[in-house]
């Protein structure tokens, strides 16, 4: 460990790390475009200047080791001097163009040019004309070349992490501009990513370019569903117009570090699936009775399935749900009603998988499901589909799942003539829905609280980052008005609480608490 | 006095063999594999007080000493010979006209560092040195001199020459080595350094070409015989290159701490045309200028620092009465400007913002406010960088307007007439 | 004693990339890591060839395991690679301080006009290609021109009309 002294503040640190990593430990402020915590150090933006006792001139934070002793100073004269001094050969050839860049609001160079109080310029030379102005590279990113300040994020982006290896710098000297090799495409699994590293709007994100300026966002911090990774994402939503893009409400995902999960990153298709939770959702309950309620509604499932006998219905529970959810769907239809044929699992729904982030288990709870409803061997919904598809069923129960997708949409025909009762529960419109006698519009995992559990028993808290629509519910709150109806009364008020009794009951849980889960989860107890 | 690096450099054909041998070549080197043992080489280069003579001037011995003890990996020796600073062009002899002397300098340097495998870095426009100095490594391999068991002395040591492409700033060592990995020469931030991190990853001394023709000179003659030819703390001969308005341009070998106004009027002969002396670049375009008022200096590293500028590659330029000093600028900048590889955001820009601005005044549209914004862009520039390269495109800007600030100011002011040009300049 | 390519061996197109393998095999085989090959590699190929076309970066990437999009950083960073044919004779006329002080601006217009080309151009007959160079480290003899592999110093207008006349 050494003692080292920033800003007056007197730290201990580990040995060894670099003065940038000190300062973003003790959770103090440097500027800097080139450097990234997650690619190797390239030192070339010259920005993180930094005074230090006994050396001379100013050193940069981010390529500098701290040593016992080392007294830093990040906001003396001379280190504010010399960063100003980057900052204006960092704009020299800078365009400026804040007022129709897409990058405004979250612009480091912007923001720096800001607080510096650089605004005039004694640059009155032509600015070496750089020729790609908002040209597409590819299916997700746009470049703007002469807004680049050749920080190299993106080159060492390409070759470090996605080993894709997409762009380059070409050129030398201020003519080097940043490009893709001619006639190849920026088209990899993880090239949104890009845009969030661009420190300026040099790559931007062809889905949110222009859609809306960055002030008007929320953010809230969550955990991305595409699949049993769990990536820390911040949902980025419509803040202050809501009224602007009516029913658009969520603009973007973006990644949100965790270093036991993803990282800095997310992968494309996690990233753009946002679209779902805004777009193709039920908004309207269906039941029986014309214009139905949800009082009414969750009266009538509950009245089914009070005269249901056991082994006549089926569940098919959901991966898709949180652990408190799965936790109220085991109370209600395992130990309460006592159904002997429940399953969560869907065959032959495995998707990609590489060996960074993407999993091929497209559900962000399927561990959470196996632990929670404990269903061993049976947890396969095949059995339960084939009794159907034979008449042996009187009802089903599905969350979320499209038979169709899974079985065929044959299989689903079959299943709609031979099942009497069908009660579907889940957030988007699918064919499985539509046959469904009864469909309860759930919410998505943007609109509600909850946990998911990751491939490695990782869990992690997702936050509501926008209201419900109206008439929709989240699932755990349609579970506990229906276990009310059934005789299965639990006074939960919010998931945390369902989640306080999920811990004491399931020793996997053991001892958790969303306080504990903080923003980046724990890793279960065994 | 006796010619040491330069005694083959008029003998026709010393690039061969068979020539070269006549002279005494590789018997040093033989010698020296087959009867000495790496420490006493090292010993002997640090007490010659051999400095490096590609223009930082930092004693061999201690960079050689740098390499890390017990290492496992395989050590490199890298010869600059990406020789491409304005004013310098005495490698070139080396290269060209007698490339056994350096091969026979790498073999007893890798000898004594340990390493086994050597790479001659060679700018690319040297094609001509390059296929005399290829010619010469292929008929050492061919005699057995270089190879696995070099001068039959059981020592193996592999020479491969690497040609660079056009960037001056791989000269700057770091840049080498990323070029020699078949990358752009972008300079490597340091630490680590190349002793300890240098090519592949590897131990890596990097040794300009004429240092390590010292090498064999040092182990023949001894290190005090080599110390004694220089002044203290910088052994042995230079060679200088002198160009520009002088009667005899050309590469001098002369004894460091040389008097320079002794190689402008003594062994170049004098200003051209008998005009008057108006200023002297004396290490490359990177070097402060100095007036013909501070020219009356010594020739070694302390002495020019002492006086402002620096020895860097001893290249000379000298610079007549007629010279105009924005035109001058203007060239200098262009060329920062054209080399800088563009990785730090002060060079980069810097560098082409400052050659804007004197192009500017070149042109006829100066204003006087230029002048201290280029210093301040100077100035800036400094320091701030992860190679000497901005600084060293700094310092003419510095020297040039902080010198003849009057000249600058009477160019904007009144335009390229206010130069008085004296009958008969061309 | 080895010698470069001559200018007469250059333009047979990028057919003759396969025919380099060999001597790629060798190239490659000389350094520690392969991506030590890239610089040479493409000296070879636009040796060959003229210039380094984007199936010469394609082979000295396959050569170098080198990422092709690198390749092209390194074409584009050195001022010897050409992305665009040069002409049969490539002259590199320098600018560096000692030749402007030996008046290389005046025999550097003279070239122009006795070529008709500017810096960057190419002759229509193709037979001259002119760049302005940085030092090219022959001050003692400036002003000086390479042309192809030579270096010609003290130059006059009368020298170089001897060295580009006597040019086939």
């Amino acid at each position: 460990m050494a003692n080292i002294v920033i800003d007056g503040k007197s730290f201990t640190v580990k040995d060894g790390i670099t003065i940038i990593e000190a300062i973003d430990q003790v959770k103090s402020e440097l500027p800097r475009y080139c450097y990234h915590p997650g690619l190797s150090i390239a030192g070339n933006c010259r920005i993180c200047q930094v005074e230090v006792d006994k050396m001379p001139g100013t050193v940069i934070a981010c390529n500098t080791r701290v040593a016992e002793g080392m007294v830093i100073h990040t906001q003396s004269e001379k280190a504010k001097d010399s960063q100003k001094v980057v900052l204006e050969f960092l704009l020299a050839n800078h365009p400026l163009d804040c007022p129709v860049c897409d990058q405004a609001g979250e612009c480091k160079l912007q923001d720096y040019y800001m607080e510096y109080g650089v605004y005039d310029s004694h640059f009155d030379e032509t600015k070496v004309k750089k020729t790609k102005k908002g040209v597409s590279v590819g299916p997700t990113i746009m470049l703007d070349q002469e807004r680049c300040i050749l920080c190299s994020r993106c080159v060492r982006f390409g070759d470090e992490i996605t080993k894709t290896h997409d762009f380059g710098i070409f050129g030398r000297g201020d003519r080097a501009k940043i490009d893709i090799y001619p006639g190849k495409e920026l088209d990899n699994k993880y090239s949104g990513n890009v845009a969030d590293i661009c420190p300026v709007g040099a790559l931007t994100d062809k889905d949110f370019r222009f859609k809306m300026r960055v002030w008007y966002l929320g953010k809230q911090e969550s955990v991305c569903p595409g699949c049993s990774r769990g990536c820390n994402i911040s949902v980025e939503f419509e803040k202050s117009r809501p009224y602007h893009l009516k029913n658009d409400r969520v603009m973007r995902l973006k990644p949100r570090e965790n270093k036991d999960v993803n990282q800095w990153w997310m992968c494309d298709e996690g990233r753009y699936a946002y679209k779902s939770i805004d777009q193709n959702r039920i908004k309207a309950i269906k039941a029986s009775r014309m214009n139905p309620q949800w009082k009414d509604t969750l009266e009538e499932v509950a009245g089914i399935l009070k005269k249901a006998s056991l082994s006549a219905w089926g569940l098919i529970a959901s991966p898709q749900n949180t652990n408190e959810e799965l936790y109220l769907t085991k109370r209600l239809f395992l130990d309460t009603l006592k159904w002997k044929q429940a399953a969560f699992k869907a065959p032959g729904q495995d998707g990609f998988e590489d060996n960074f982030l993407i999993k091929k288990d497209k559900n962000p709870n399927t561990l959470g499901a196996e632990k929670i409803l404990n269903l061993g061997a049976n947890e396969d919904m095949t059995a339960i589909v084939e009794k159907a598809k034979r008449g042996e069923l009187e009802g089903l129960f599905i969350f979320n799942h499209d038979l169709a997708k899974i079985f065929g949409a044959e299989t689903l025909k079959v299943i709609r003539q031979k099942v009497k009762t069908i009660i579907y529960q889940g957030t988007n419109l699918n064919p499985t829905a539509e046959i469904a006698d009864i469909v309860l519009p759930a919410v998505t995992y943007a609109e509600k609280d909850g946990t998911f559990t990751n491939f490695e028993g990782r869990v992690q808290r997702i936050r509501k980052a926008v209201e419900p629509f109206a008439g929709t519910l989240p699932d755990w709150d349609i579970l506990l008005n229906l276990a009310g109806l059934l005789g299965l009364t639990l006074k939960y008020l919010r998931p945390e609480h369902i989640f306080d009794d999920l811990a004491k009951e399931n020793s996997a849980f053991k001892e958790m608490n969303y306080k504990k889960l903080g923003n980046t989860g724990l890793i279960w107890s065994q | 006095m006796e010619a040491i690096l330069s005694r083959n450099f008029n003998i026709s054909n010393a690039w061969k063999l068979s020539v070269a041998e006549e002279r005494g070549a590789y018997q040093t080197a033989k010698k020296v594999l087959t009867s000495s043992k790496p420490e006493e080489v090292l010993a002997a280069v640090m007490a010659s007080n051999l400095r490096g003579l590609g223009g930082a001037g930092f004693p061999t011995g201690k960079k050689w000493s740098f390499l890390p003890k017990n290492n496992p990996k395989p050590v490199y020796l890298v010869i600059n010979a990406d020789e491409g600073e304005p004013g310098t062009c005495k490698d070139r002899y080396i290269l060209e006209r007698d490339p056994h002397q350096m091969i026979e300098g790498i073999i007893i340097s890798a000898f004594a560092i340990n390493s086994h495998k050597a790479y001659v870095y060679i700018r690319g426009e040297y094609v001509r040195p390059y296929e005399n100095l290829q010619a010469a490594v292929d008929e050492a391999y061919t005699k057995g001199y270089l190879g696995k068991n070099a001068l039959g002395s059981g020592y193996a040591i592999d020479l491969v020459v690497h040609r660079g492409a056009g960037a001056y700033i791989c000269g700057e060592e770091t840049a080498l080595l990323n070029s020699l990995e078949g990358g752009r020469g972008l300079p490597r931030l340091k630490p680590p350094f190349p002793a300890i991190v240098g090519l592949f990853g590897c131990p890596t001394i990097i040794n300009n070409v004429e240092t390590v023709a010292c090498v064999p000179h040092i182990m023949k003659n001894g290190a005090e015989w080599f110390a004694a030819l220089g002044i203290p703390g910088c052994g042995g001969t230079h060679l200088f290159s002198i160009s520009g308005h002088v009667e005899k341009p050309g590469v001098y070998e002369l004894p460091m701490g040389v008097s320079l106004k002794d190689i402008i009027y003594k062994n170049a002969g004098g200003i051209l045309g008998g005009r008057q002396l108006k200023a002297v670049i004396p290490g490359g375009i990177s070097a402060k200028i100095l007036t013909a008022a501070e020219v009356d200096v010594k020739m070694d590293y302390d002495s020019l620092k002492n006086a402002g500028t620096m020895l860097g590659s001893a290249g000379i330029m000298v610079m007549d009465e007629t010279t105009c000093m924005v035109k001058m600028l203007y060239y200098a900048t262009k060329f920062f400007a054209h080399e800088s590889c563009g990785q730090c955001s002060p060079c980069r820009e810097g560098t082409g913002w400052a050659h804007k601005i004197v192009t500017r005044i070149y042109s006829g549209h100066g204003k006087i406010e230029d002048l201290d914004e280029l210093l301040r862009i100077a100035r800036n520039m400094e320091r701030r960088t992860i190679c000497v390269f901005a600084d060293a495109a700094a310092w003419p800007i510095l020297s040039y307007i902080g010198k003849f600030r009057t000249e600058f100011e009477q160019f904007i002011t009144q335009g390229k007439a206010a130069l008085l040009e004296p009958a008969g300049a061309h | 004693m080895t010698a470069l390519p001559t200018a007469d061996s250059r333009f047979r197109g990028n057919d003759t990339l396969s025919a380099l393998d060999h001597e790629a095999q060798k190239i490659v085989a000389k350094y520690d890591e392969k991506r030590a090959a890239v610089l040479p590699l493409l000296h070879l190929a636009q040796d060959t060839i003229g210039y380094v076309t984007p199936e010469a970066m394609e082979w000295t990437a396959k050569w170098s395991e080198v990422p092709v999009v690198h390749v092209r950083e390194v074409v584009t960073f050195y001022s010897m690679y050409h992305q665009k044919p040069v002409g049969k004779h490539h002259i590199r006329f320098c600018t560096g301080t000692s030749c402007v002080l030996r008046g290389c601006e005046s025999q550097l217009n003279y070239l122009k006009k006795k070529l008709k080309i500017e810096n960057g151009d190419v002759t229509p007959d193709g037979k001259f290609s002119l760049e302005e160079a940085e030092c090219l480290c022959n001050c003692e003899g400036a002003p000086m021109m390479q042309v192809d592999k030579d270096y010609h110093v003290d130059l006059t207008e009368k020298k170089t009309d001897e060295i580009l006349d006597g040019l086939k």
